[in-house]
Protein backbone atom coordinates (compact mmCIF):
# COMPACT_ATOMS: atom_id res chain seq x y z
CA UNK A 1 0.00 0.00 0.00
CA UNK A 2 1.40 3.32 -0.58
CA UNK A 3 1.51 5.46 2.17
CA UNK A 4 -1.06 7.99 0.69
CA UNK A 5 -3.46 4.73 1.12
CA UNK A 6 -2.47 3.77 4.62
CA UNK A 7 -3.63 7.62 5.52
CA UNK A 8 -6.72 7.26 4.27
CA UNK A 9 -7.21 4.02 5.71
CA UNK A 10 -6.04 5.33 9.29
CA UNK A 11 -8.32 8.62 8.44
CA UNK A 12 -11.27 6.51 7.67
CA UNK A 13 -10.88 4.26 10.76
CA UNK A 14 -9.83 6.62 12.94
CA UNK A 15 -12.89 8.97 12.06
CA UNK A 16 -15.46 6.12 12.05
CA UNK A 17 -14.51 5.10 15.85
CA UNK A 18 -14.04 8.38 16.95
CA UNK A 19 -17.71 9.30 15.62
CA UNK A 20 -19.26 6.48 17.09
CA UNK A 21 -17.48 6.79 20.23
CA UNK A 22 -18.33 10.46 20.15
CA UNK A 23 -21.58 10.27 19.65
CA UNK A 24 -22.49 7.46 22.05
CA UNK A 25 -20.70 9.70 25.03
CA UNK A 26 -22.64 12.77 23.65
CA UNK A 27 -25.84 11.02 23.49
CA UNK A 28 -26.24 9.74 27.11
CA UNK A 29 -24.32 12.40 28.56
CA UNK A 30 -27.01 14.99 26.90
CA UNK A 31 -30.27 12.58 27.82
CA UNK A 32 -28.94 11.86 31.09
CA UNK A 33 -28.47 15.44 31.84
CA UNK A 34 -31.70 16.42 30.06
CA UNK A 35 -33.48 13.70 32.40
CA UNK A 36 -32.00 14.76 35.35
CA UNK A 37 -33.43 18.48 34.44
CA UNK A 38 -37.03 17.14 33.69
CA UNK A 39 -37.21 14.97 36.99
CA UNK A 40 -36.20 18.08 38.53
CA UNK A 41 -38.29 20.58 36.86
CA UNK A 42 -41.39 17.57 37.33
CA UNK A 43 -40.52 17.51 41.27
CA UNK A 44 -40.50 21.03 41.84
CA UNK A 45 -44.01 21.41 39.98
CA UNK A 46 -45.19 18.33 42.34
CA UNK A 47 -43.65 19.83 45.80
CA UNK A 48 -45.09 23.38 44.46
CA UNK A 49 -48.75 21.67 43.93
CA UNK A 50 -49.06 20.28 46.81
CA UNK A 51 -48.51 22.49 48.55
CA UNK A 52 -51.23 24.65 46.81
CA UNK A 53 -53.14 21.92 48.00
CA UNK A 54 -52.12 21.83 51.28
CA UNK A 55 -52.83 25.63 51.64
CA UNK A 56 -56.09 24.98 50.03
CA UNK A 57 -56.49 22.62 52.84
CA UNK A 58 -55.64 24.56 55.88
CA UNK A 59 -57.80 27.75 54.38
CA UNK A 60 -60.67 25.18 54.11
CA UNK A 61 -59.67 24.43 58.17
CA UNK A 62 -59.45 28.06 58.68
CA UNK A 63 -62.61 28.59 58.26
CA UNK A 64 -64.56 25.67 59.88
CA UNK A 65 -65.97 27.29 62.80
CA UNK A 66 -67.05 24.98 65.42
CA UNK A 67 -70.44 23.91 65.25
CA UNK A 68 -71.02 23.54 68.98
CA UNK A 69 -69.84 27.25 69.60
CA UNK A 70 -72.37 28.34 66.96
CA UNK A 71 -75.19 26.22 68.25
CA UNK A 72 -74.38 27.36 72.14
CA UNK A 73 -74.04 30.86 71.36
CA UNK A 74 -77.22 31.02 69.63
CA UNK A 75 -78.83 28.90 72.47
CA UNK A 76 -77.27 31.66 74.33
CA UNK A 77 -78.72 34.73 72.60
CA UNK A 78 -82.36 33.00 72.05
CA UNK A 79 -82.01 32.56 76.04
CA UNK A 80 -81.32 36.39 76.76
CA UNK A 81 -84.57 36.94 74.38
CA UNK A 82 -86.31 34.91 76.38
CA UNK A 83 -85.65 36.42 79.49
CA UNK A 84 -86.59 39.56 77.97
CA UNK A 85 -82.45 40.78 78.75
CA UNK A 86 -82.51 42.38 75.46
CA UNK A 87 -79.86 44.82 76.14
CA UNK A 88 -77.45 41.20 76.69
CA UNK A 89 -78.73 39.47 73.90
CA UNK A 90 -77.82 42.71 71.57
CA UNK A 91 -74.05 42.70 73.04
CA UNK A 92 -73.82 39.12 72.61
CA UNK A 93 -75.03 39.09 69.19
CA UNK A 94 -73.12 42.27 68.21
CA UNK A 95 -70.39 40.03 69.81
CA UNK A 96 -71.02 37.55 68.06
CA UNK A 97 -71.47 38.89 64.64
CA UNK A 98 -68.53 40.72 65.34
CA UNK A 99 -66.73 37.55 66.00
CA UNK A 100 -67.94 35.38 62.25
CA UNK A 101 -67.17 38.48 60.57
CA UNK A 102 -63.49 38.63 61.53
CA UNK A 103 -63.58 34.34 61.03
CA UNK A 104 -64.35 34.88 57.68
CA UNK A 105 -61.75 37.49 57.03
CA UNK A 106 -58.98 36.20 58.36
CA UNK A 107 -59.63 32.43 57.53
CA UNK A 108 -58.57 33.37 54.59
CA UNK A 109 -55.09 34.69 55.60
CA UNK A 110 -52.33 32.26 56.19
CA UNK A 111 -50.92 34.58 58.84
CA UNK A 112 -52.55 37.40 60.69
CA UNK A 113 -50.22 39.65 63.35
CA UNK A 114 -50.41 38.92 67.08
CA UNK A 115 -52.42 41.99 67.50
CA UNK A 116 -55.10 40.72 65.42
CA UNK A 117 -54.61 37.04 66.97
CA UNK A 118 -55.19 38.91 70.34
CA UNK A 119 -58.15 40.77 69.32
CA UNK A 120 -59.80 37.25 67.92
CA UNK A 121 -59.48 35.48 71.21
CA UNK A 122 -60.86 38.69 72.78
CA UNK A 123 -63.73 38.52 71.11
CA UNK A 124 -64.12 34.78 71.60
CA UNK A 125 -63.97 34.69 75.03
CA UNK A 126 -66.12 37.73 75.82
CA UNK A 127 -68.50 35.67 74.35
CA UNK A 128 -67.97 32.09 76.37
CA UNK A 129 -67.92 34.86 79.04
CA UNK A 130 -71.29 36.27 78.25
CA UNK A 131 -72.47 32.48 78.63
CA UNK A 132 -71.14 31.11 81.21
CA UNK A 133 -71.96 34.77 83.07
CA UNK A 134 -69.73 34.96 86.00
CA UNK A 135 -68.01 31.46 85.88
CA UNK A 136 -65.36 32.40 83.23
CA UNK A 137 -62.57 34.66 83.98
CA UNK A 138 -59.73 35.16 81.09
CA UNK A 139 -56.95 37.01 80.60
CA UNK A 140 -54.72 37.51 77.38
CA UNK A 141 -51.40 39.50 78.34
CA UNK A 142 -47.99 39.74 76.10
CA UNK A 143 -44.29 40.10 76.86
CA UNK A 144 -43.13 43.55 75.79
CA UNK A 145 -40.26 42.68 73.88
CA UNK A 146 -43.08 40.78 71.71
CA UNK A 147 -43.76 43.23 68.31
CA UNK A 148 -47.76 43.34 67.93
CA UNK A 149 -46.61 43.33 64.40
CA UNK A 150 -44.90 39.96 64.15
CA UNK A 151 -47.09 37.16 62.36
CA UNK A 152 -48.45 33.70 63.56
CA UNK A 153 -50.45 31.47 61.60
CA UNK A 154 -54.25 32.53 61.23
CA UNK A 155 -56.74 31.15 63.98
CA UNK A 156 -54.56 28.41 65.08
CA UNK A 157 -55.03 28.82 68.91
CA UNK A 158 -58.84 29.28 68.96
CA UNK A 159 -59.36 25.58 68.92
CA UNK A 160 -57.25 25.51 72.00
CA UNK A 161 -59.05 28.08 73.45
CA UNK A 162 -62.17 26.26 73.12
CA UNK A 163 -60.95 23.31 74.24
CA UNK A 164 -59.78 24.69 77.91
CA UNK A 165 -63.03 26.53 77.97
CA UNK A 166 -65.34 23.40 77.19
CA UNK A 167 -63.35 20.74 78.41
CA UNK A 168 -61.77 22.47 81.55
CA UNK A 169 -63.96 25.12 82.65
CA UNK A 170 -67.11 24.33 81.58
CA UNK A 171 -66.77 21.16 84.26
CA UNK A 172 -65.61 23.05 87.18
CA UNK A 173 -67.46 23.80 90.06
CA UNK A 174 -66.39 27.32 90.36
CA UNK A 175 -65.32 30.24 88.59
CA UNK A 176 -62.70 28.93 86.37
CA UNK A 177 -60.00 31.41 84.43
CA UNK A 178 -58.25 31.09 81.20
CA UNK A 179 -54.95 32.66 81.18
CA UNK A 180 -53.25 33.20 77.34
CA UNK A 181 -49.46 34.29 77.03
CA UNK A 182 -47.57 35.31 74.34
CA UNK A 183 -43.86 35.40 75.27
CA UNK A 184 -40.79 36.41 73.49
CA UNK A 185 -38.29 33.47 72.96
CA UNK A 186 -35.83 34.94 70.57
CA UNK A 187 -35.17 37.07 67.49
CA UNK A 188 -36.96 34.27 64.87
CA UNK A 189 -38.92 32.69 67.83
CA UNK A 190 -42.23 33.31 70.14
CA UNK A 191 -43.77 31.33 72.31
CA UNK A 192 -47.71 31.09 73.37
CA UNK A 193 -48.95 29.59 76.81
CA UNK A 194 -53.19 28.92 77.21
CA UNK A 195 -53.27 28.04 80.99
CA UNK A 196 -56.43 27.00 82.46
CA UNK A 197 -57.35 26.36 85.84
CA UNK A 198 -59.91 23.97 84.92
CA UNK A 199 -60.79 19.86 85.66
CA UNK A 200 -57.73 18.71 84.08
CA UNK A 201 -56.62 16.25 81.36
CA UNK A 202 -57.17 13.18 82.86
CA UNK A 203 -60.32 14.28 84.84
CA UNK A 204 -61.99 15.91 81.51
CA UNK A 205 -61.08 12.40 80.27
CA UNK A 206 -62.71 10.30 82.64
CA UNK A 207 -65.87 12.26 82.03
CA UNK A 208 -66.29 11.52 78.67
CA UNK A 209 -65.67 7.80 79.72
CA UNK A 210 -68.03 7.38 82.60
CA UNK A 211 -71.24 9.49 80.27
CA UNK A 212 -70.15 6.80 77.52
CA UNK A 213 -69.75 9.09 74.70
CA UNK A 214 -67.23 9.20 72.46
CA UNK A 215 -64.29 11.63 73.02
CA UNK A 216 -64.53 12.87 69.40
CA UNK A 217 -63.00 16.68 69.90
CA UNK A 218 -62.95 18.33 66.58
CA UNK A 219 -61.19 20.98 68.23
CA UNK A 220 -58.19 18.67 68.86
CA UNK A 221 -58.30 17.11 65.15
CA UNK A 222 -58.66 20.07 63.55
CA UNK A 223 -55.74 21.87 65.27
CA UNK A 224 -53.95 18.37 64.56
CA UNK A 225 -54.46 18.64 61.02
CA UNK A 226 -53.19 22.40 60.83
CA UNK A 227 -50.30 21.61 62.44
CA UNK A 228 -49.68 18.92 60.16
CA UNK A 229 -50.12 20.90 57.18
CA UNK A 230 -48.50 23.79 58.31
CA UNK A 231 -44.84 21.20 58.68
CA UNK A 232 -45.78 19.73 55.11
CA UNK A 233 -46.06 23.29 53.34
CA UNK A 234 -42.69 24.22 54.94
CA UNK A 235 -43.76 27.69 56.17
CA UNK A 236 -43.89 27.21 60.26
CA UNK A 237 -42.60 24.73 62.27
CA UNK A 238 -44.98 24.86 65.54
CA UNK A 239 -44.19 22.73 68.46
CA UNK A 240 -47.69 22.17 70.48
CA UNK A 241 -47.49 20.19 74.03
CA UNK A 242 -50.83 20.18 75.67
CA UNK A 243 -50.52 18.25 79.57
CA UNK A 244 -52.29 18.54 83.44
CA UNK A 245 -50.42 22.02 85.82
CA UNK A 246 -48.64 20.05 88.33
CA UNK A 247 -48.92 23.10 90.77
CA UNK A 248 -52.44 23.11 90.63
CA UNK A 249 -55.65 21.30 88.71
CA UNK A 250 -56.11 22.36 85.25
CA UNK A 251 -54.20 22.30 82.06
CA UNK A 252 -51.09 23.78 80.03
CA UNK A 253 -50.85 24.48 76.35
CA UNK A 254 -48.03 25.76 75.05
CA UNK A 255 -46.96 26.32 71.29
CA UNK A 256 -43.43 27.43 69.94
CA UNK A 257 -43.87 29.30 66.79
CA UNK A 258 -41.13 29.74 64.54
CA UNK A 259 -41.15 30.49 60.63
CA UNK A 260 -39.31 28.30 57.88
CA UNK A 261 -37.85 30.33 55.37
CA UNK A 262 -37.44 28.48 52.49
CA UNK A 263 -37.11 29.55 48.67
CA UNK A 264 -40.80 28.16 48.03
CA UNK A 265 -42.41 29.92 50.38
CA UNK A 266 -42.93 33.60 51.05
CA UNK A 267 -43.83 34.52 54.68
CA UNK A 268 -43.37 37.98 55.08
CA UNK A 269 -40.27 38.96 57.61
CA UNK A 270 -41.02 39.81 61.15
CA UNK B 1 -8.59 -15.79 9.09
CA UNK B 2 -8.95 -12.46 11.77
CA UNK B 3 -11.88 -11.42 9.20
CA UNK B 4 -13.65 -14.50 8.84
CA UNK B 5 -13.78 -14.58 13.23
CA UNK B 6 -14.92 -10.96 13.11
CA UNK B 7 -17.48 -12.03 10.75
CA UNK B 8 -18.50 -14.96 12.51
CA UNK B 9 -19.15 -12.80 15.65
CA UNK B 10 -21.13 -10.61 13.30
CA UNK B 11 -23.55 -12.89 12.33
CA UNK B 12 -23.74 -14.48 15.87
CA UNK B 13 -25.33 -11.01 17.35
CA UNK B 14 -27.54 -10.87 14.61
CA UNK B 15 -28.52 -14.79 15.14
CA UNK B 16 -29.01 -13.84 18.84
CA UNK B 17 -30.88 -10.80 18.46
CA UNK B 18 -33.28 -12.32 15.61
CA UNK B 19 -33.83 -15.45 18.47
CA UNK B 20 -34.35 -12.36 20.94
CA UNK B 21 -36.88 -10.62 18.56
CA UNK B 22 -39.48 -13.58 18.32
CA UNK B 23 -38.69 -14.92 21.86
CA UNK B 24 -40.00 -11.49 22.77
CA UNK B 25 -43.08 -12.02 20.05
CA UNK B 26 -45.78 -11.70 22.48
CA UNK B 27 -44.20 -8.59 23.79
CA UNK B 28 -43.52 -6.77 20.80
CA UNK B 29 -46.88 -6.83 19.57
CA UNK B 30 -47.67 -3.77 22.06
CA UNK B 31 -45.19 -1.93 21.29
CA UNK B 32 -44.17 -0.46 17.94
CA UNK B 33 -41.23 -2.92 17.26
CA UNK B 34 -44.49 -5.23 16.08
CA UNK B 35 -42.53 -5.54 12.47
CA UNK B 36 -39.36 -6.46 13.71
CA UNK B 37 -38.74 -9.86 14.18
CA UNK B 38 -40.22 -10.19 10.50
CA UNK B 39 -37.62 -7.65 9.60
CA UNK B 40 -34.85 -9.37 11.60
CA UNK B 41 -36.02 -12.96 9.54
CA UNK B 42 -35.43 -10.96 6.54
CA UNK B 43 -31.76 -10.01 7.40
CA UNK B 44 -30.77 -13.50 8.54
CA UNK B 45 -32.19 -15.10 5.31
CA UNK B 46 -30.14 -12.47 3.49
CA UNK B 47 -27.16 -13.49 5.59
CA UNK B 48 -27.39 -16.94 5.11
CA UNK B 49 -28.25 -16.66 1.02
CA UNK B 50 -24.84 -14.86 0.75
CA UNK B 51 -23.33 -17.22 2.72
CA UNK B 52 -24.19 -20.04 0.77
CA UNK B 53 -24.00 -18.27 -2.78
CA UNK B 54 -20.78 -18.11 -4.00
CA UNK B 55 -21.36 -16.20 -7.49
CA UNK B 56 -20.45 -12.34 -6.18
CA UNK B 57 -22.84 -10.42 -8.89
CA UNK B 58 -25.80 -12.43 -6.57
CA UNK B 59 -24.05 -11.60 -3.65
CA UNK B 60 -24.61 -7.54 -4.67
CA UNK B 61 -27.64 -7.97 -5.81
CA UNK B 62 -28.77 -9.64 -2.71
CA UNK B 63 -27.22 -6.67 -0.40
CA UNK B 64 -28.66 -3.95 -2.43
CA UNK B 65 -32.15 -5.59 -2.15
CA UNK B 66 -31.48 -6.04 1.93
CA UNK B 67 -30.39 -2.02 1.58
CA UNK B 68 -33.38 -0.93 -0.27
CA UNK B 69 -35.97 -3.19 1.88
CA UNK B 70 -33.97 -2.05 4.92
CA UNK B 71 -34.57 1.65 3.87
CA UNK B 72 -37.72 1.91 3.46
CA UNK B 73 -38.31 -0.38 6.49
CA UNK B 74 -36.77 1.96 8.50
CA UNK B 75 -38.27 5.16 6.76
CA UNK B 76 -42.03 3.89 7.54
CA UNK B 77 -41.26 3.03 10.98
CA UNK B 78 -39.78 6.41 11.42
CA UNK B 79 -42.88 7.50 10.10
CA UNK B 80 -45.21 5.49 12.42
CA UNK B 81 -42.96 6.57 15.58
CA UNK B 82 -42.66 10.09 14.76
CA UNK B 83 -46.13 10.15 15.18
CA UNK B 84 -46.43 10.89 10.93
CA UNK B 85 -44.13 13.77 10.50
CA UNK B 86 -44.30 15.34 7.36
CA UNK B 87 -40.35 15.81 7.56
CA UNK B 88 -40.63 11.97 7.45
CA UNK B 89 -42.82 11.59 4.09
CA UNK B 90 -40.29 14.46 2.43
CA UNK B 91 -37.30 12.38 2.92
CA UNK B 92 -39.11 8.91 2.09
CA UNK B 93 -40.03 10.33 -1.51
CA UNK B 94 -36.22 11.49 -1.17
CA UNK B 95 -34.77 8.41 -0.59
CA UNK B 96 -37.20 6.93 -3.47
CA UNK B 97 -36.29 9.47 -5.79
CA UNK B 98 -32.56 8.36 -5.27
CA UNK B 99 -33.23 4.64 -6.12
CA UNK B 100 -35.10 5.72 -9.31
CA UNK B 101 -31.65 7.59 -10.10
CA UNK B 102 -29.67 4.62 -8.84
CA UNK B 103 -31.74 2.20 -10.81
CA UNK B 104 -31.55 4.35 -14.28
CA UNK B 105 -28.08 5.25 -13.67
CA UNK B 106 -26.40 2.15 -12.04
CA UNK B 107 -25.59 -1.52 -13.02
CA UNK B 108 -28.30 -3.19 -10.32
CA UNK B 109 -25.81 -6.45 -10.45
CA UNK B 110 -23.25 -3.71 -9.23
CA UNK B 111 -23.76 -1.24 -5.80
CA UNK B 112 -26.23 1.34 -5.70
CA UNK B 113 -24.17 4.06 -4.57
CA UNK B 114 -26.57 6.52 -5.04
CA UNK B 115 -29.31 5.00 -2.94
CA UNK B 116 -26.91 3.60 -0.20
CA UNK B 117 -25.44 7.08 0.55
CA UNK B 118 -28.96 8.75 0.56
CA UNK B 119 -30.27 5.98 2.53
CA UNK B 120 -27.70 6.38 5.11
CA UNK B 121 -27.91 9.93 5.35
CA UNK B 122 -31.75 10.13 5.85
CA UNK B 123 -31.17 7.84 8.57
CA UNK B 124 -28.50 9.91 10.12
CA UNK B 125 -31.52 12.79 9.93
CA UNK B 126 -34.14 10.81 11.07
CA UNK B 127 -32.25 9.51 13.84
CA UNK B 128 -31.21 13.08 15.02
CA UNK B 129 -35.25 14.20 14.30
CA UNK B 130 -36.25 11.55 16.70
CA UNK B 131 -33.36 12.56 19.50
CA UNK B 132 -35.11 16.47 19.05
CA UNK B 133 -38.86 15.19 19.42
CA UNK B 134 -37.66 12.73 22.42
CA UNK B 135 -35.21 15.49 24.36
CA UNK B 136 -38.86 17.67 24.17
CA UNK B 137 -41.39 14.77 25.34
CA UNK B 138 -41.78 13.43 29.14
CA UNK B 139 -40.58 10.07 27.86
CA UNK B 140 -37.19 11.30 28.01
CA UNK B 141 -37.27 10.28 32.02
CA UNK B 142 -37.68 6.86 31.06
CA UNK B 143 -35.49 6.70 28.03
CA UNK B 144 -33.12 3.84 29.18
CA UNK B 145 -36.12 1.72 29.18
CA UNK B 146 -37.58 3.46 25.94
CA UNK B 147 -37.07 0.86 22.80
CA UNK B 148 -37.55 2.92 20.16
CA UNK B 149 -34.06 5.00 21.69
CA UNK B 150 -31.94 1.71 21.63
CA UNK B 151 -33.31 1.05 18.12
CA UNK B 152 -32.44 4.62 17.06
CA UNK B 153 -28.77 4.71 19.02
CA UNK B 154 -28.35 1.50 16.85
CA UNK B 155 -29.06 2.63 13.48
CA UNK B 156 -27.33 6.21 14.17
CA UNK B 157 -23.86 4.36 15.25
CA UNK B 158 -24.31 2.19 12.57
CA UNK B 159 -24.66 5.21 10.23
CA UNK B 160 -21.56 7.21 11.54
CA UNK B 161 -19.46 4.34 10.98
CA UNK B 162 -21.28 3.55 7.65
CA UNK B 163 -20.97 6.57 6.27
CA UNK B 164 -17.50 6.94 5.82
CA UNK B 165 -17.29 3.86 4.04
CA UNK B 166 -20.24 4.75 1.80
CA UNK B 167 -18.70 8.08 0.83
CA UNK B 168 -15.34 5.89 -0.13
CA UNK B 169 -17.75 3.89 -2.12
CA UNK B 170 -18.86 7.10 -4.21
CA UNK B 171 -15.11 7.72 -4.95
CA UNK B 172 -14.46 4.56 -5.99
CA UNK B 173 -11.74 4.59 -3.38
CA UNK B 174 -12.51 1.39 -0.55
CA UNK B 175 -10.39 1.31 2.43
CA UNK B 176 -8.01 -2.44 2.80
CA UNK B 177 -10.60 -5.37 3.58
CA UNK B 178 -9.16 -5.48 7.06
CA UNK B 179 -10.47 -2.36 7.66
CA UNK B 180 -13.74 -2.33 6.71
CA UNK B 181 -14.40 -5.46 8.02
CA UNK B 182 -12.93 -4.22 11.48
CA UNK B 183 -15.76 -1.07 10.69
CA UNK B 184 -18.81 -3.84 9.80
CA UNK B 185 -18.35 -5.67 12.71
CA UNK B 186 -18.02 -3.05 15.55
CA UNK B 187 -21.51 -1.03 13.90
CA UNK B 188 -23.22 -4.22 13.23
CA UNK B 189 -22.34 -5.79 16.26
CA UNK B 190 -23.48 -2.49 18.56
CA UNK B 191 -26.69 -1.93 16.09
CA UNK B 192 -27.90 -5.36 16.73
CA UNK B 193 -26.51 -5.23 19.89
CA UNK B 194 -28.98 -1.99 20.83
CA UNK B 195 -31.67 -4.05 18.61
CA UNK B 196 -31.45 -6.87 21.25
CA UNK B 197 -31.59 -4.54 24.28
CA UNK B 198 -34.58 -2.56 22.47
CA UNK B 199 -36.59 -5.93 22.36
CA UNK B 200 -36.00 -6.65 26.10
CA UNK B 201 -37.08 -3.10 27.00
CA UNK B 202 -40.77 -3.17 28.61
CA UNK B 203 -43.38 -2.69 24.95
CA UNK B 204 -45.91 0.35 25.56
CA UNK B 205 -48.32 1.13 22.96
Amino acid sequence: MSSEKIDSVLLISVFSILAIIGALIFIFTVFIKQRNKLVKEKYENQIMSERQQHALELQALRSQMNPHFVHNSLNAIQYYIQRNEVELSEIYLTKFSKLIRSFFTLSRKRHITIAQEMSLLENYLSIEQLRFEDKLNYSITKDTELDEEDIIPTMLLQPIVENAVNHGIFHKATTGTVAIHFGYVSEDSFKVTIIDDGIGLVKSKAIFDNSGKELNNRSSSVLQDRLKLLEYSNTWKVSYTLEDREDTEGAIATLIFKPIEDEHTSIPSR
Amino acid sequence: MMSDILLIVTKLVLFLSAIISFWRWKELKLGNLVYFPFYMLFVVLIEVCSHFNGISSIDKLLYTLFDIVTYLFFISWFYKILSKNKLVVLLGVCYVNSLIFSLILEDITGELKIQSTVGTMIMFLLSILFYTSLIKSNQLIDFIRLPAFWIVTGILIFTLGYLPITFSLTKDFLPSRNVVYLILVVVNVLLYGFFSIAFLCPQKR
